[in-house]
């Protein structure tokens, strides 16, 4: 390396202890600062055995793939943020049961499909989405 | 030799058949297979394909081509998601949709070849230490993004659906960084001569990946109930990571070298990254991000930039890692990769128009205001995702031919 100093190089030089020690620490704190502060919807309705059910069977149901909350997942079906208060608990679980045109049916049994409704119901307390009307000064939240 | 790239041109093949096999489950009222194992399983390729080609790519970078038990490490890591999800296994997440026990042999080859990188970046240092600083940085947070995706798995990060989704979504936002980080390190180092960029430039770099890439991913859901701090470092981060992209982007076209293969597809890469900078930063606003959230027009920035950008980076190293002389590209190179530029950006721009159609319909009417307008302009799609997908597999079979690319090349030595 006929052409630059050494004191320049060693100090461009990366060393991976650094980056991991300095970048991984760094990572590791934001991580646990956005895991540990309350977020808005921490405290409401407190998540209930019902509700920690309704997770479950939320997920392993995947209906994320058609389905999107605040926005975010399959694009094939309805966001189903605040669908409990457009359908009703019991709209939700006959339209769960029946399924649609391109929504398979599920038949998860009554306790399940009253946890997931359960779950869907927490979600629905925590905010808005989508907001009523256009180019909001805010991020788009209304709670 | 980068034993890793066919793994992920394998990936490739079947992400492409599968979405095409998706697409035609959209449109049918009941699809023969589960449209949600053939959503998951798509995802989950299109992972292996980024993700195998990324750390393929930097492994040789380094100078420590992956090993063959790592390469059947991954092999395993991606068939195990793959069985239990065509068995109806499922997460219910974003990206990482399997059920989360089977990640553990994913993640260790991903963690393996993370260290192996890390264990050789101070031979590449030497010789390009701007590259090895920016791979460095997508070898330490691929790993780590990947875990963190899988924190809700705490009851009191799960349960709380904002900041789930915080936790989600940073997972995620790392891992695309991380990955990002490592292909245009590797492809930097091809095309920028040792020393060219300026020291306060490298510092800019780092500064850029440690902010830009880590603290960005709350836009991705503006309209959660994540907390509201994360929103304004969210915003401020993106205004920053546009201004030191211009830089980034000045000093990468004056390295750019002469006329070769090479040189086009960074060319499309280029393009592509200009593209998915330029509406990152615009759907990073506010006003504009109300408008298009959980649209498929976010669908067409992450195509962009999967397809222009990865997909091509991925193709582009592989040829530059080659030891096969750079060919010249000939008149007829050139017309096919404009090709694919016009192919992708219709494509795109299907999406973004389905996205703009039903950011503008949902606020009065919901699913059903939209739904029927959307699918209309959707039904253009695969005419452009068919010509993509001949295209992507040219261009890799262009790359694979014998002399031109996957061979091993170590850093220059100095
Ligand atoms: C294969 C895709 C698919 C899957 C999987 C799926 N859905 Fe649906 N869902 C749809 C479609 C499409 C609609 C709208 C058409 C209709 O109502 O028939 C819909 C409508 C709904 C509605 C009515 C929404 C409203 O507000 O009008 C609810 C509630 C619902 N789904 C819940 C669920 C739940 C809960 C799951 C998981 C157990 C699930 N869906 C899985 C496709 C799917």
């Amino acid at each position: 390396m006929p052409s630059r100093d050494a004191a320049h190089d060693h100090a461009a030089t990366p060393s991976a202890w650094r980056i991991v020690v300095w970048l991984g620490c760094g990572y590791v704190a934001m991580t646990l600062l956005v895991a540990l502060l309350p977020s808005r919807s921490t405290g409401i309705g407190p998540a209930s055995p019902a509700v920690a059910a309704g997770a479950k069977v939320w997920r392993s149901e995947n209906c994320l793939a058609c389905h999107a909350i605040y926005g975010l997942g399959g694009h094939l079906g309805p966001d189903l943020t605040n669908t409990v208060s457009r359908l009703g608990a019991d709209g939700v679980a006959a339209k769960v049961a029946a399924g649609g045109a391109r929504m398979p049916p599920f038949a998860l049994g009554q306790e399940a499909a009253a946890n997931l409704v359960a779950w869907l119901a927490y979600i629905d307390a925590t905010g808005v989405y989508p907001l009523p009307r256009h180019f909001s000064p805010g991020y788009g939240d209304t709670r | 030799m980068n034993r890793l790239f066919p793994v992920a041109v394998g990936c490739l093949a079947a992400t492409m058949l599968i979405g095409l096999i998706t697409a035609l489950a959209t449109v049918l009222e009941a699809p023969p297979v589960d449209f949600r194992i053939l959503n998951s399983s798509h995802t989950l390729l299109a992972l292996g394909f980024v993700i195998a080609g990324a750390l393929g790519a930097a492994q040789v970078a380094v100078g420590r081509p992956p090993p063959r038990l790592q390469v059947v490490l991954f092999l395993i890591g991606i068939a195990a998601p793959l069985l239990a999800t065509a068995a109806g296994g499922f997460s219910g997440r974003e990206y990482l949709s399997w059920p989360p026990l089977v990640s553990a042999p994913l993640f260790a080859a991903i963690a393996w070849a993370s260290v192996n990188v890390l264990i050789g970046l101070a031979r590449l240092g030497r010789a390009h230490p701007e590259s090895a600083w920016v791979v460095g940085i997508g070898a330490v947070v691929l790993p780590l993004g990947f875990a963190e995706a899988h924190l809700y798995l705490v009851p009191a990060i799960g349960l709380d659906i904002g900041k789930d989704m915080a936790v989600q979504w940073q997972g995620i936002d790392t891992m695309i960084g991380g990955w990002n980080a490592m292909l245009y390190g590797v492809a930097a180092m091809l095309i920028a001569p040792a020393g060219k960029l300026s020291r306060a430039f490298r510092n800019l770099l780092f500064l850029v990946a440690a902010t830009g890439l880590l603290l960005t991913f709350s836009h991705h859901h503006y309209p959660s109930p994540q907390a509201t701090w994360l929103k304004h470092v969210a915003f401020l981060t993106s205004l920053l990571a546009a201004v030191a992209f211009l830089h980034h982007f000045r000093a990468w076209r004056r390295a750019a070298p002469a006329d070769t293969r090479l040189t086009v597809l960074l060319g499309i890469a280029e393009r592509w990254t200009i593209f998915a900078v330029g509406t990152g930063f615009l759907m990073a606003l506010p006003p504009l991000n109300v408008l298009v959230h959980g649209t498929y027009a976010v669908v067409g920035h992450a195509m962009g930039s999967m397809i222009g950008v990865n997909a091509i980076l991925i193709f582009a190293i592989a040829r530059g890692q080659g030891d096969a002389p750079e060919a010249a590209a000939d008149a007829a190179f050139r017309r096919w990769s404009r090709l694919f530029d016009w192919s992708l950006a219709g494509f795109v721009a299907v999406l973004v128009a389905a996205g703009l159609v039903e950011g503008v319909l949902r606020t009065d009417g919901g699913y059903w205001a939209y739904i029927g307008a959307v699918r209309s302009v959707m039904s253009l799609l695969p005419v452009f995702g068919l010509a993509l997908a001949g295209l992507v597999g040219w261009i890799a079979i262009d790359c694979l031919r014998p002399g031109s690319g996957a061979r091993a090349a170590g850093p220059a030595r100095p």
